[in-house]
């Protein structure tokens, strides 16, 4: 709803100074939600389509007729033509366009190439007009650790260091493909509660194996950790820098004097440990 | 044929056997281990070859036990004497076995990580298992035979990179994963069981046979290039219907793939298709053959 009310949806600016009443919402989803409930127009597609309706919506925007799919009566990922139609010529027509897509778009049948896809067609709405696409993060700060890695090694996330420089491959190197695998025998988890967000098979192997905790709190993960370190939440315990999901980099303030060490000051520790070693 | 431990007389033609001693507790990375990296070495340098295991090296000879062996003279096409190289065991945590080989034979007796045959530019590669993702990747020429199935991206482009596989052959008698030769540029891919999603994904030029049934969305944002279907399939609205024919290409394509060892019955060669060209978005110049008929 915050993303709503102040950013999206219902926020006034120096171009939009009517708030909602000078903007076109359109949801596209697999089911009615609240904020389908609240669009302007809302188009429920099959589960899985995603790549088909960003496929469809590229051609209708260069002009093309879709191939096997009758311009009357004939429909793309369960709806009609027409809709398809009347969502391009927006797209196209409107002053800035924005596309937020989540994991639903990210999780679903086609995962990358659907969001290649999508860059590919926001490519192209930019000859017509001003467009975008963010993704819309579950947690918090994932675009701090992309920023990080990105500036870092030249990669977003699924880097592998293991021969000395880093090495890109999602699949291959990422947590829960590798966990999956069992191809990992040590794990050191910081600022993320795996036994709750991972895959059964993942959290399985990670509880055979010695794993080490950064964590303020108690979550799924702490009770079978072998070794949990307490440390001071970022934000009311210690200092820190968060990434908004739109890359704005957030300074926070600590606000309390906390027992536990940070996890900067933890790292900078065992980092020391093990050059002294 | 005799045993020998210390070949190391390049004239003379041998046929090295690796066997898994133990299963590694994590990934091998592996491409250290090609035909011309064991050729004219004997028994001990081949074992002190080194292998990547987690993020320390290792050596071969920890994980195999390596048997040298003189064969029948069998020589390329430069005449040099290369070794066969021969694997035994389960090798599914090995990558990159095979990785840039350019000639020599190799043959593998279980199933094979990731990464197998990547960037392979000559020679022949045979594997009597299952393969992992990205078989072949970029490859530049010789022929890959996975007598099972292969993993996702076989024959296809790494990240970043815009053109996967750049020549070559690559048959897959059984099934193969999603991103079958995704954004090749040459050669032939043919695999005799069902694939994934996005067969020939962004293909610039090149030939994929899929025996089997097709998965989704294939030939999605294919520029040029040809995949042929021999079990229709649902296409994107973006492939258009062109004409039903008996294109000439097809017996020389069978005839080829029969050679190969992809065998098709024979009633397959006067087969006639439909013809869609597309990915429209990309420009149309690429084609899906669906067949439609046997003749």
């Amino acid at each position: 709803m915050r993303h709503f009310t102040r950013y999206s949806t219902l926020a006034k600016g120096l171009f939009t100074p009517r708030g909602r009443q000078g903007k076109k919402i359109v949801v596209v989803d697999v089911r009615l939600t609240p904020t389908a409930r609240a669009a302007d127009y809302f188009l429920q597609i099959k589960p899985g389509t995603d790549f088909e309706v960003f496929n469809a919506l590229r051609a209708l925007i260069k002009g093309l007729r879709l191939g096997n799919v009758d311009p009357g009566t004939g429909t793309v990922a369960g709806v009609t033509l027409t809709a398809w139609q009347e969502l391009a010529q927006l797209m196209q027509s409107c002053r800035y366009g924005v596309v937020f897509f989540g994991i639903g778009t990210t999780m679903s049948r086609g995962k990358e190439m659907n969001i290649e896809l999508l860059l590919t067609l926001i490519r192209e709405l930019n000859r017509y007009t001003r467009f975008y696409a963010i993704p819309m993060r579950g947690h918090g700060n994932v675009t701090g650790i992309n920023h990080v890695l990105t500036w870092q090694t030249g990669y977003p996330f699924a880097v592998n260091f293991s021969r000395g420089y880093p090495r890109y491959n999602p699949g291959e190197f990422s947590v829960v493909d590798m966990l999956g695998r069992r191809e990992v025998d040590a794990a050191f988890i910081i600022a993320t509660d795996p036994g709750a967000h991972l895959p059964r098979a993942a959290v399985e192997h990670l509880q055979k194996i010695p794993t080490i905790v950064l964590e303020p709190h108690c979550n799924l993960t702490t009770p079978w950790a072998q070794v949990v370190i307490p440390v001071a939440p970022a934000g009311v315990g210690a200092a820190g820098t968060f990434y908004r999901m739109d890359n704005v980099p957030l300074r926070v303030k600590k606000l309390v004097d906390f027992p536990y060490p940070s996890d900067e000051e933890v790292l900078r520790a065992l980092k020391e440990r093990i050059a002294n070693a | 044929m005799k045993a020998s431990s210390d070949v190391g007389d390049e004239s003379v033609p041998v046929r090295i056997t690796l066997f898994l001693k133990q299963t590694p507790p994590v990934p091998v990375e592996a491409e250290s281990i090609n035909p011309e990296s064991v050729t004219a070495k004997d028994r001990r340098e081949i074992e002190d070859l080194p292998l990547w295991v987690g993020n320390s090296k290792e050596r071969v000879g920890d994980y195999f036990r390596v048997e040298v062996e003189e064969t029948e003279a069998q020589q390329d096409d430069d005449n040099a004497p290369l070794a066969t190289l021969h694997l035994v065991g389960d090798l599914s945590r090995f990558k990159r076995l095979g990785w840039g080989m350019s000639r020599g034979e190799m043959l593998i007796r279980g199933s094979v990580g990731p990464h197998t045959g990547a960037f392979m530019r000559g020679g022949t590669l045979v594997i009597q298992g299952q393969a992992g993702d990205w078989l072949g990747a970029h490859m530049q020429g010789g022929k890959i035979l996975v007598q099972g199935s292969a993993g996702n991206f076989a024959g296809a482009a790494y990240r970043g990179y815009k053109t996967g596989m750049q020549g070559g052959t690559i048959i897959i008698r059984d099934d193969a994963g999603q991103m079958l030769g995704a954004r090749m540029r040459r050669g032939v891919i043919a695999v005799g069981g069902n694939c994934g999603d996005f067969a020939g994904f962004g293909m610039a030029a090149g030939t994929v046979v899929v025996r089997g049934a097709p998965g989704l969305r294939a030939g999605a944002q294919m520029r040029r290039g040809t995949i042929i279907l021999l079990q229709p399939g649902e296409l994107l609205p973006t492939f258009y219907y062109d004409c039903t024919y008996g294109p000439l290409f097809w017996r020389l394509l069978y005839n080829y793939l029969q050679q190969e060892g992809f065998a098709l019955p024979p009633d397959y060669r006067e087969m006639s298709f439909k013809r869609f060209s597309g990915d429209a978005n990309e420009g149309g110049k690429g084609e899906i053959l669906v067949c439609q008929s046997l003749n």
